[in-house]
């Protein structure tokens, strides 16, 4: 071995340039070897990863909000009074009897006035009207009472009539009733003409002449008795015709009269006016003689104060009372991204006021609130703070089932697809290399933190790269961050 | 006396020698083409057109970016040098420590079976790699040598092809020399390195000079029993360049060239002098 190396040595001794020369390149070739690695590794991105954990994906929601009323009085004022002051502000504690606000007392005495003459020209036109409705009134009874008693004549003088004809009929009945016979007139007859001719004895011829002379007169006689019955019968029809129409007209008369004259509701109307008038007038007395100051009727805070001083009253509130008997609700608005996450029923955790007094509540509603998003509303459950005190809500919510969640860092998108880049070692030239493999992925869910994977796409060995200090994209050469 | 040639003649050994060089005068005017330049050359292998490859012989934009691109951008090509120069280290020292004596003892030693044993040797030099490969690769995963450097360098280091060589260079010693130190009282390992190798030399040499020139461009053995892309020599990393690194590739080669090429002119003499006295009969 010895002469071996020294036969090397007298080689390169003999051999100064060659020595040179291969010396230099191994020292260039070192060189060169540790500047391109250098250059190599400063350029690669250095990422940091995470594996991807199960768990399930808590949501949290955060808002802020204030303490609003259960319940919210209105005061109303009197229509057309003007508000000279308002005592009070927007979130003031109010009591029973704390004035809120006072008109303007020149305005209500000119508007008593003017109310006490209109109950006075109402009290006019009231009077007027029920001396002429007594006036009417009479003129009606006695034309009734009128009609009556000319129904009540008719009626007698009609029974009259008719008792009078019968009593024709009956007697030109009797009349004819009473007419004799044929034989008996012909026997009289023929005993009367006996008389007036000589011997006494009539002859066949004489008797026949005379038969037939007693038969016309008889008949004649009985014929106008006949008539006269008849006439009589006729006269009676004719009087009960006439007797009958007059009463139907007697009764009719009676009936107009004693028909309801038409109902007249004005009297009533300007009665109910002059009602309304006085209690009107009874109200701004009473208004004027407290000084035309309004007071609370309840304890709570003025929410909001919807009248300016000078302003009339007008149809609606004046201003609205938060009633502090009635408790309070937390209101918060949040976006439509967070409303998937929250739900009637669920617990949130308040921190209301300036020392931040942390207490829970449920959410009793939530309600679109326009463009804004949804409005919370939170039912405390203790009573803490002041209406209007602002504070925080969070509520957090659980996702039942477990998944495979990654950092939302690591969470890209292309072209509407989402995927994550995973490392994975390969075998290069240069030895083991970290390599950026791309993975798509379908997002269930996510919060501000995490995103909830479909499962499949990833699993807990695989290393999801969460950032990197420069753009990188699949199949770059990376490194990993120490951690 | 000197032959002289005449004119035609040059003309057309120097046509012929053009042509042959031609390949490494693309390869060199390849390498100092810019991307673009190169990228509308070879746009039909690209499969961005149907017409033929229109490669200038000169460029129209020469640039080194290729090569800074070698030198500082790719620091993989220092591995696989560093690789290539391994193999060829190892196997070349193997050839010195297990070829060397093989070929002094059968040029100057006479023993049983030798004959056999050299006709062996010589079977063995002409089989071509794809006959032993199999049985090669046997051996290897046996040995737990597949996918290590190893693999490659100690089937190299026991080849027989050099022994060949410096058996060549051995028997051209004259055998007096010899007998004439064994005489002086010299032993076996005082000829052998007093008088063998220095005057062997030149076969021991050549020998290792085409050594040089086979494992530094080595293809077939690390194809088939080198896996990890770490352990690649230069021979299977250049193939690998897309052609989309075209100016990388060409100039990465022109860098490989260069090892070769000094060894070769280092060399030369030796070659040449190897070649000479193999032929040179007692």
């Amino acid at each position: 071995m010895e002469k071996i190396v020294k036969a090397i040595q007298t080689f390169f001794q003999k051999n100064k340039k060659a020595k040179k020369a291969a010396v230099i390149l191994c020292v260039l070739l070192l060189a060169g070897s540790l500047i391109s690695r250098g250059i190599y590794t400063a350029v690669l991105p250095r990422v940091g990863t995470e594996r991807p954990v199960y768990r399930n994906l808590e949501h949290q929601v955060f808002g802020e909000g204030r303490l609003v009323a259960n319940k919210e009085v209105s005061v109303y004022g009197e229509d057309g009074l003007r508000v000279a002051y308002i005592l009070v502000k927007e979130g003031q504690e109010v009591e029973p009897g704390t004035p809120l606000l006072q008109y303007d007392l020149e305005d209500l005495g000119e508007l008593i006035e003017e109310v006490r003459l209109e109950e006075e020209r109402l009290n006019i036109q009231i009077e007027t009207l029920e001396y002429n409705q007594g006036l009417s009134q009479k003129e009606r009874d006695k034309g009734r009472a009128r009609a009556a008693e000319d129904y009540q004549n008719t009626q007698q003088e009609n029974a009259s009539d008719a008792a009078r004809a019968q009593e024709t009929i009956a007697k030109a009945q009797n009349e004819l009733d009473s007419y004799p016979t044929w034989e008996t007139y012909l026997a009289d007859y023929l005993k009367a003409h006996q008389k007036t001719v000589s011997g006494n004895t009539l002859s066949e011829i004489d008797r026949a002449l005379l038969e037939k002379t007693a038969r016309e007169e008889w008949e004649q006689g009985r014929q106008i008795l006949i008539d006269q019955v008849l006439a009589k019968q006729e006269a009676a029809d004719n009087i009960s015709g006439q007797n009958g129409e007059s009463l139907k007209q007697a009764k009719r008369a009676l009936e107009d009269a004693l028909a309801n004259s038409p109902k007249d509701s004005s009297l009533s109307l300007l009665r109910l006016e002059r009602e309304v008038v006085s209690k009107e007038l009874a109200l701004y007395e009473q208004i004027a003689k407290e000084e035309g100051i309004v007071r609370a009727e309840l304890a709570g805070t003025v929410t909001t104060i919807l009248i300016e001083e000078s302003g009339r009253v007008a149809d609606r509130p004046l201003m609205k009372i938060g009633d502090r008997a009635a408790g309070f609700y937390f209101e918060s608005v949040i976006g439509r991204e967070e409303r998937k996450q929250v739900s009637v029923g669920d617990e949130a955790q308040l921190t209301i006021g300036a020392d931040k007094k942390r207490i829970t509540g449920e959410i009793i509603s939530i309600e679109e609130n326009g463009q804004e998003g949804y409005l919370l509303t939170i039912s405390p459950t203790e009573d803490v703070g002041s209406l209007g005190e602002e504070g925080e809500m969070k509520v957090v919510r659980q996702e039942a089932d477990r998944c495979l969640t990654v950092p939302l860092t690591a969470l890209r998108q292309e072209n509407g697809n989402k995927f994550v880049l995973v490392i994975e070692e390969r075998q290069t030239i240069l030895g083991t290399e970290w390599i950026a493999v791309k993975r798509n992925v379908q997002v269930r869910s996510q919060n501000s933190t995490y995103a909830a994977l479909e499962s499949g796409s990833l699993s807990e060995e695989d290393q999801v790269i969460t950032d990197a200090t420069k753009p990188m994209g699949e199949g770059d050469v990376i490194r990993l961050i120490e951690p | 006396m000197k032959h002289e040639i005449k004119t035609g003649g040059v003309l057309a050994l120097f046509g012929v020698a053009l042509l042959i060089c031609l390949p490494v005068f693309l390869l060199f005017c390849g390498s100092l083409q810019g991307g673009d330049e190169l990228k509308s050359e070879l746009a039909p292998i690209l499969g961005e057109g149907m017409d033929t490859i229109d490669f200038h012989l000169f460029p129209a934009y020469p640039t080194l970016v290729h090569y800074l691109e070698v030198f500082f951008d790719r620091p993989e090509f220092y591995t696989v040098l560093f690789n290539s120069f391994w193999i060829v280290t190892g196997t070349l020292l193997g050839h010195l420590i297990f070829g060397l004596p093989s070929a002094w003892a059968f040029a100057r030693f006479e023993f049983p079976g030798k004959r056999i044993l050299f006709f062996l040797y010589v079977v063995l030099m002409m089989l071509p790699f794809s006959v032993t490969m199999l049985s090669q690769y046997l051996v290897l995963n046996r040995l737990a040598l597949l996918d290590s450097l190893w693999g490659i360098i100690l089937p190299g280091a026991f080849s027989t092809f050099p022994v060949f060589i410096m058996y060549r260079g051995f028997t051209a010693i004259p055998k007096g020399m010899l007998e004439a130190a064994r005489i002086d009282g010299a032993g076996e390992w005082q000829l052998f390195f007093h008088i063998g190798l220095p005057l062997g030399y030149s076969g021991v040499a050549s020998a290792l000079v085409l050594g040089f020139l086979e494992y530094f461009s080595l293809i077939e053995q690390p194809l088939a029993f080198l896996k990890e892309r770490a352990l690649w020599p230069l021979s299977l990393y250049l193939p690998n360049i897309g052609l989309s690194d075209a100016g990388y590739a060409f100039a990465a080669s022109v860098i490989t060239l260069l090892p070769a090429l000094a060894v070769f002119a280092l060399g030369r003499d030796y070659l040449e002098k190897g070649i000479v006295a193999a032929g040179m009969k007692e």
